[in-house]
C-alpha cells in the first residue's frame, strides 16, 4: 500500500478519534480499563460484558473506542498491582509479579512502574502502526475468500484457539463444540425453524451474548474468587522515584524492543493475545540475558519485556477481528458483540463501508496509549487506595452491576436468571479444568460458520468436496489438522506444558 | 503406594474423577442435543436443512466426551477436588433473587436481597461495614439507574 494512503487514512482516523466526544469515551475506556486492570479478580472480558448494554446508547465509534480502551487500559493497570501487591491484577501480568514485586521490595517500585508504562506505550505505538499498515493488504486478501474458505478459516481459528488454551486440548475442543451448539440456539435464520428453544420465549432470538459472557466470566469469577480468598500484601502505599535511572533505561530498551516484537507476533495468532505474549517474552528475556540468575530477584528486563509484550499483543489481536471478522480471543469476541449491538457485521467490508469507524478506532488506540502514560503514573495513589476495598464488598458491587446491566439490556428479568445459570455452568467447567474462552469463541462463530457452510454448499451445487478442492480452503483445513497432530506429538506437548507452567 | 492422593469417596476404578465427569457431561449434552433435534430436517445437500449443523456438533461432542471419559477411566488424573458450594449457590441465589424481585418489588428490595445473599457468600463481613456499604450502594444504585438513566423500574414495592 502506498504511504500517502496510509497517511490519508490515519488522518481520517485522527479526525474521528480527536472529536470531543470520542476523546471522552477513549478516556473513560482507558481509565475504566486501568481500574479493573488494577483490581485482581475483575477481568477485561467481564467488564466489557458489563458495559456492552451501556454502549447501546453511544454512537458506534464511541462505543468501540471505549471498549478497545478497556482492553489496553487493563494491560497498564495490571502491572501496577503486580508490582505493588505481588498479585496479578490481570492474568497477563502474572510474570510481572516475579521481578516487579522484587523491585518494589528493593524500593524501586517507581522505576518498575515507569518502565512498565514506557514499555507499554512504546509497544502500543508500534502495534497501532502495525495494524494501520497490515490491515488494508490483509483485507484485500480476505475479499477474495469464498464461503468455503471462510468456513475453513473459522475451523482453523477455532483449532488454533484450542491449541493455545491452557490445559487439555481435547477438553478445549469439547468447549468449542459446546459453544457452537449454544450459538445456534434460537430461530434458524435460513429456514425459520426453531432449534433448542424448549418453547421458552427469550430463547427464540437465540441466547443473548451479554448474559452468557457475564455469566461465564463475571459471575463465575466472583464464585471462584470467593472460594479462594487471596491475601494482599501492599508493599508500600507511597511510591517514590518514578523516574527510572539512565542505567534502567539502557537495560530495558532492548527488552522493550524484543517484547514488542514477540507480543505483536503472538497477538495476531488466534487464541494468543496478551497472556501468552507476556509469558513468551519473559522466557525470551531469561534466555538472552547474560546472567539469567538475576531474574526473579528484581531484573528490570523481566518487567520491561512482558509488559511491552502484553500491550503489543492486546493491540495486534485486533487485526484478525478487523480484517477477517474473526475474533481470536474472548476479548475480541466482546468487540464483535459490541459491533453487532450497533448492527455492524465484522469482516473485511467494515474498512470500506465504515472507514471513519475503522480508522477512528485505530487512531484512538494511539491516543489512548498517550493518555494512559500521562494519567496512569500520577494516579498510582488512587489505584492503591482502590486496592484497599476488600473483595468481599467488591464482589457484591460487581454482582449488582452485572444483574442490573443485563436487566437494562431488554428490561428482561429472565435474562438475569440466565446469568445465574451460566455463572453456575461456568463454575462447573472451571472445576472440571475446562476454559470458558473457547466456548465463547464457538458461541460467536457458530451462526456465522453455519451460514458460510450453507452458502458454500449452495454455490457448489451440493458438492461437499468444495471444502477440499478450493486451494485456500484446503490449506486452512490442512493447517488445522497439522496443528492438532502437532499437539498430540509428545515433544511439542512437553514444551507446551513447560510454557504454561510457572 | 506411589499413587496420586485423591479425595475419598471415589470408586476404585475411577482414576481421574475430573475427566470422568467432564466426559460424561460432554457426551450427555451431545446425546440430548441429538435427541431433542431428532426431528430437525436434514434438507438436501444443495440446501442444508436445520438439522445438519447441530448433528455434526452433537456427534463431535459425543466423540470428545468419549475420549475424555476413557482417559479419565484409564489414566490417573486430578479428582473432583473441593467444590465451594456455599459461595456458588449463594451468589447464584443472589442473582436469582434480584431477577425475581426487580419487577414485582422494585429496585430497593431487589438490591437488599442481592446484597444480603451476596454478603452471606463471602466471609469476614462485619455488620457496621456491611451496613455502610449497603447504604452507599443503595444511594448509588438509585442515583445511577433511576435518577440518572431513568430506567423504568419502580423503586419501592408500593411506588
Amino acid at each position: 500500500m502506498e504511504l500517502s494512503h496510509l497517511f490519508t487514512n490515519l488522518g481520517l482516523g485522527f479526525s474521528v478519534a480527536l472529536s470531543m466526544s470520542n476523546l471522552f469515551w477513549c478516556l473513560i475506556g482507558a481509565i475504566v480499563g486501568t481500574a479493573i486492570g488494577v483490581l485482581p479478580g475483575v477481568g477485561p472480558v467481564a467488564t466489557m460484558a458489563l458495559l456492552l448494554p451501556a454502549t447501546y446508547y453511544l454512537p458506534p465509534e464511541g462505543a468501540l473506542i471505549m471498549l478497545a480502551g478497556i482492553y489496553y487500559g487493563a494491560q497498564y493497570g495490571g502491572s501496577t498491582t503486580a508490582v505493588l501487591v505481588n498479585l496479578p491484577g490481570e492474568s497477563s501480568s502474572v510474570v510481572t509479579c516475579l521481578d516487579g514485586y522484587q523491585m518494589a521490595r528493593q524500593g524501586r517500585a517507581g522505576a518498575a512502574l515507569a518502565i512498565a508504562a514506557i514499555g507499554s506505550f512504546f509497544a502500543g505505538c508500534v502495534a497501532t502502526m502495525l495494524i494501520a499498515v497490515a490491515a488494508p493488504p490483509l483485507i484485500s486478501v480476505a475479499q477474495q475468500f469464498g464461503p468455503a474458505d471462510y468456513c475453513s478459516l473459522m475451523v482453523l481459528g477455532l483449532i488454533t484457539a484450542v491449541v493455545m488454551a491452557h490445559g487439555s486440548v481435547v477438553k478445549a475442543l469439547g468447549m468449542v463444540l459446546l459453544g457452537l451448539l449454544l450459538g445456534i440456539v434460537g430461530t434458524d435464520v435460513n429456514t425459520g425453524n426453531l432449534r433448542y428453544t424448549f418453547d421458552i420465549g427469550i430463547l427464540f432470538d437465540g441466547i443473548n451474548f451479554v448474559p452468557i459472557a457475564m455469566g461465564v466470566f463475571g459471575i463465575n469469577e466472583i464464585m471462584a474468587n470467593l472460594a479462594n480468598p487471596e491475601h494482599r500484601d501492599l508493599v508500600s502505599s507511597k511510591v517514590t522515584g518514578l523516574m527510572p535511572t539512565r542505567k534502567d533505561l539502557r537495560d530495558s530498551f532492548p527488552a522493550i524492543l524484543r517484547g514488542t516484537a514477540v507480543g505483536s507476533a503472538l497477538g495476531i495468532l488466534p487464541g494468543g493475545g496478551a497472556v501468552l505474549a507476556s509469558f513468551a517474552s519473559y522466557t525470551l528475556e531469561k534466555k538472552v540475558a547474560k546472567d539469567p540468575s538475576r531474574f526473579g530477584k528484581g531484573a528490570i528486563e523481566g518487567v520491561a519485556g512482558p509488559e511491552s509484550a502484553n500491550n503489543a499483543a492486546a493491540q495486534t489481536s485486533f487485526i484478525p477481528m478487523l480484517t477477517l471478522g474473526i475474533p481470536s480471543n474472548a476479548v475480541m469476541a466482546m468487540m464483535v458483540g459490541g459491533m453487532m449491538i450497533h448492527g455492524i457485521i465484522p469482516g473485511p467490508q467494515v474498512m470500506s463501508d465504515k472507514p471513519g469507524l475503522f480508522w477512528g478506532m485505530i487512531a484512538s488506540m494511539w491516543i489512548g496509549n498517550l493518555m494512559l502514560i500521562f494519567f496512569n503514573l500520577p494516579m498510582v495513589g488512587i489505584w492503591v487506595k482502590m486496592l484497599m476495598v476488600p473483595y468481599r464488598l467488591l464482589s457484591i458491587a460487581i454482582l449488582f452491576f452485572c444483574c442490573i446491566g443485563v436487566y437494562s439490556l431488554n428490561n428482561s428479568a429472565d435474562e438475569v436468571l440466565l446469568i445465574a445459570l451460566f455463572g453456575f455452568v461456568g463454575y462447573v467447567f472451571h472445576k472440571l479444568d475446562c476454559e470458558a474462552a473457547p466456548m465463547l469463541l464457538g458461541f460467536i462463530l457458530g451462526p456465522m460458520m453455519e451460514t458460510y457452510m450453507r452458502r458454500a454448499m449452495l454455490l457448489s451445487r451440493g458438492d461437499a468436496t468444495v471444502f477440499v478442492t478450493r486451494p485456500l480452503s484446503l490449506s486452512f483445513l490442512i493447517a488445522s489438522v497439522a496443528l492438532l497432530l502437532l499437539i498430540v506429538l509428545p515433544k511439542v506437548r512437553k514444551t507446551r506444558e513447560v510454557a504454561f507452567q510457572e | 503406594m506411589g499413587q496420586m492422593p485423591r479425595p475419598t469417596g471415589h470408586a476404585d476404578f475411577i482414576k481421574g474423577g475430573q475427566d470422568v465427569l467432564c466426559g460424561l457431561l460432554f457426551a450427555l449434552v451431545g446425546t440430548a442435543g441429538l435427541w431433542i433435534g431428532r426431528d430437525y430436517p436434514m434438507g438436501t445437500s444443495l440446501r442444508l436443512g436445520t438439522g445438519v449443523f447441530p448433528r455434526i456438533l452433537c456427534w463431535g461432542l459425543i466423540g470428545i466426551g468419549g475420549i475424555v471419559l476413557v482417559r479419565g477411566l484409564l489414566t490417573h488424573g486430578p479428582g473432583l477436588g473441593h467444590w465451594a458450594w456455599r459461595p456458588v449457590l449463594l451468589i447464584g441465589a443472589a442473582a436469582v433473587a434480584f431477577a425475581l424481585l426487580i419487577e414485582p418489588a422494585g429496585l430497593i428490595a431487589a438490591m437488599i436481597a442481592l446484597m444480603v445473599l451476596g454478603a452471606l457468600a463471602g466471609t469476614g463481613h462485619t455488620l457496621k461495614e456491611f451496613a455502610t456499604f449497603a447504604v452507599i450502594m443503595l444511594v448509588m444504585g438509585w442515583g445511577i439507574f433511576i435518577w440518572g438513566l431513568g430506567m423504568p423500574i419502580k423503586v419501592f414495592p408500593w411506588s
